[in-house]
């Protein structure tokens, strides 16, 4: 039991599984994650893309092989901090001490000097605090420096333990969900008693026609208790209200769908570029027609290139549509705002071309944790490798000092200085 | 002469003065020359201060910081490479890892130059004060790990060296080498996590999501943990020397796989698209 409580705890371990990590992300950096069994067979072959799914490496970060070795190293990170915390404030409060450096046969420095040059020495080291101590009825003068840098190492451990947990937490409390829509449009966000109302929705062009940014002016309703919050939500901006945070996210092109029969009309709505309409799902009576609407060309022509847009400004707008008669394509082709495209006696219009919003809607509880653990983890890391501890003391025309990392340097810093006071 | 025009003027005095620092180095470093070696250093600085002039008029020419395509981040990446050896390296003992470092400027800076050098405006998701300190700090890091490939280059050449007084001058000894390599792993490694928290900051801002596992972010958690396994092994099985070495260049090839590889190499499920 002590053994395997020791195994786990240990560096080895460690060191292990921040391989089989490394080789694990290696895989998944390299191999795209999420595709569809098709495209990995297309880049891989058959019995490469059959080998590459049964082990789940189109996607590793949540097999279940990937999520036992983050388990483990967490196991191993708990145990190892669990087990050091103690020898660390040890080391802290006791670690050191005249008496164990007396001992040292191998101090970082050692000269020999008078006991003012030595005062100097040690100031200009950056030693503030020099105690005098006695040992076997011997006066000397003792310093430590810089002694909070044991914890670099545990806090840092602490750190990256506490992001894991977050991480992991912010996996199962996490909500995530998107809805579109254009101005004047209120859209329940599923899984929620929130509706989110889209009164204004702006995309700022520089003169040169890039995109300088997307405006969306939102209402959150919560449908529970009646009240409402109001905001802006930018790209890099979200709109914070009711625990979420409500990203402007993407757009693309919406229009307005008008269905005719002879001089009846049959249905009014928006249709957002990519969707489609059925008129069997209006009514059983309808032909069995299905008007597709592929793209919007805010800037239409038709030259060489084929049918493209010169800007994304509403100058000449025009629809790419597609009809199917009973599932059969029966025309393809652009047409401008306000044309009939005519099929027997039915009618369909486009018009009034907008942009819509995707706004897409999340939140994780567990954010705070991972900013702890990303604060800590700064902390012990700036500890660990900027404050290294280092010890010094004068007695018996000698002065000496000993730090356990970074020798050469120390050693370095006082020989320059004892020379500048000696001469 | 407009903005873009004095910025290719400096630039290119730039990449060419690299271009001499990185020849002197040689020539001090093979025939033991100390002249050379000493101009080197100069044209370095040199190189360097002309460079900051060239990413300074591109900033403002554009109104903004040189972070965002490929050519500005890899002219970035060539200053930071030689702003972590010019603080490094500025001792005399160190000389001779100009001879290592000097050429990967020259080619990072090279590979700059192949690049488109139009200002592009940026795209609603660039427009963030994080992406700046993310840029910055990757800059810092990257420049740091460059330097320490340079060192440790130079630590293995060393044992194979012949060695005089030129060397004792010039050649740092082997266990400062090391603990410089050292030290300047762990600045890189301090700043690759800064890089990678404003980065998860600025990916929650942009699109809600700190962390989506994308090949640019796993990549940089690849570079993290490779340099994390450097440091353990350093503490647990006094990995010094030669293994410590080989251990930072393998970690900067990473470093340069995710800077560059990434973007060109790795086949996305979005290309079907
Ligand atoms: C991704 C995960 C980890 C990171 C980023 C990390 C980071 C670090 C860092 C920065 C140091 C200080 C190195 C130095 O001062 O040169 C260190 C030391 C150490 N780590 Fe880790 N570590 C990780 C995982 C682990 C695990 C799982 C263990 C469990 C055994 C462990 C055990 C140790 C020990 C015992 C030390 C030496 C402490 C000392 O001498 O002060 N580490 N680690």
């Amino acid at each position: 039991m002590k053994k395997l409580l020791r195994y786990f705890s240990s560096m080895s371990l460690a060191l292990l599984l921040l391989g089989l990590i490394v080789a694990a992300c290696v895989l998944g950096g390299v191999i795209p994650q999420g595709g569809l069994p098709a495209q990995y067979e297309s880049l891989y072959g058959k019995t490469g893309a059959d080998i590459l799914l049964a082990l789940d490496v189109h996607q590793v970060f949540t097999a279940w092989w990937f999520i036992a070795l983050v388990a483990l190293l967490l196991i191993n990170l708990c145990l190892c901090s669990l087990l050091r915390f103690p020898k660390v404030l040890a080391q802290y409060r006791q670690g050191f001490s005249l008496e164990k450096s007396l001992k040292r046969d191998k101090p970082t420095f050692s000269f020999a000097c008078t006991p003012e040059e030595g005062e100097k020495l040690l100031k200009r080291m950056g030693f503030g605090k020099v105690q005098i101590v006695e040992v076997d009825g011997t006066p000397w003068r003792y310093a430590v420096r810089r002694r909070a840098g044991v914890w670099g190492s545990w806090l840092s451990h602490l750190g990256m333990l506490v992001i894991v947990v977050g991480f992991a937490l912010g996996q199962l409390l996490m909500f995530e969900q998107s809805v579109y829509g254009v101005p004047g449009q209120r859209l329940p966000v599923p899984g929620t008693q929130l509706e989110v109302g889209i009164d204004k929705f702006d995309i700022l062009l520089r003169p040169d026609d890039t995109v300088e940014q997307y405006i969306a002016e939102l209402t959150v309703y919560n449908t529970k208790d009646n009240t409402q919050l109001s905001g802006q939500s930018m790209v890099n901006h979200p709109f914070q209200a009711y625990g979420k945070s409500f990203l402007q996210n993407s757009t693309g092109w919406a229009a307005s769908l008008t269905t005719y029969r002879g001089e009846d009309r049959l249905d009014e709505r928006v249709l957002f570029a990519g969707e489609s309409l059925e008129l069997k799902h209006l009514s059983a009576d309808y032909l069995d027609l299905a008007l597709v609407f592929h793209a919007l060309y805010p800037d239409f022509v038709r030259d060489m290139d084929g049918p493209r847009t010169i800007s994304p400004n509403l100058n000449n707008p025009a629809a790419l549509f597609s009809l199917y008669y009973q599932g059969k394509l029966v025309d393809m082709n652009v047409a401008g705002m306000g044309y009939d495209i005519k099929v027997a006696d039915y009618r369909f219009v486009l018009s009034q071309p907008q942009p819509y919003s995707l706004i897409q809607v999340v939140s994780d509880p567990a954010i705070p944790i991972v900013a702890l653990g990303g604060v800590l983890m700064l902390l012990g890391l700036f500890l660990a490798f900027y404050l290294r501890p280092e010890e010094a003391w004068l007695g018996q025309g000698q002065a000496r000092g000993y730090t356990a990392k970074g020798a050469a340097l120390m050693a370095d810093k006082a020989a320059i200085i004892i020379k500048e006071i000696q001469a | 002469m407009n903005y873009m025009q004095v910025e290719t003027v400096l630039f290119t005095a730039a990449a060419l003065l690299y271009l001499a620092a990185a020849v002197l180095y040689i020539v001090f470093f093979t025939l033991k020359k100390e002249k050379p070696g000493e101009i080197a250093g100069w044209v370095l600085l040199g190189a360097f201060i002309v460079h900051t002039a060239a990413l300074a008029v591109r900033s403002v020419g554009a109104g903004r910081l040189p972070f965002s395509n490929q050519y500005e981040f890899a002219t970035s990446f060539a200053w930071g490479i030689a702003l972590a050896y010019l603080i490094f390296a500025r001792h005399k003992r160190y000389r001779a890892l100009g001879t290592f470092v000097a050429p990967v400027i020259f080619l990072i800076i090279g590979y700059a130059a192949m690049q488109s050098r139009q200002v592009n405006e940026l795209m609603p998701a660039l427009q963030s004060n994080w992406l700046s300190i993310h840029v910055s700090t990757a800059i810092i890091s990257y420049g740091s790990f460059g330097v320490a490939f340079g060192g440790s280059l130079l630590y293995l050449m060393h044992g194979r060296l012949h060695h005089n007084e030129f060397t004792e001058r010039y050649f740092p000894d082997k266990e400062r080498l090391d603990l410089l390599n050292y030290r300047i792993i762990c600045l890189g490694f301090t700043f690759l996590t800064l890089v990678i928290v404003t980065g998860a900051i600025w990916a929650q801002k942009a699109w809600g999501r700190y962390w989506t596992w994308d090949p640019k972010e796993t990549w940089s958690l690849v570079t993290w943990i490779i340099y994390a396994i450097y440091l353990h092994l350093r503490i647990s099985r006094g990995w010094r020397g030669d293994k410590a070495a080989w251990f930072a260049v393998i970690g900067f090839l990473c470093v340069i796989f995710t800077y560059i590889g990434v973007n060109t190499w790795i086949p996305s499920i979005h290309s079907y698209a």
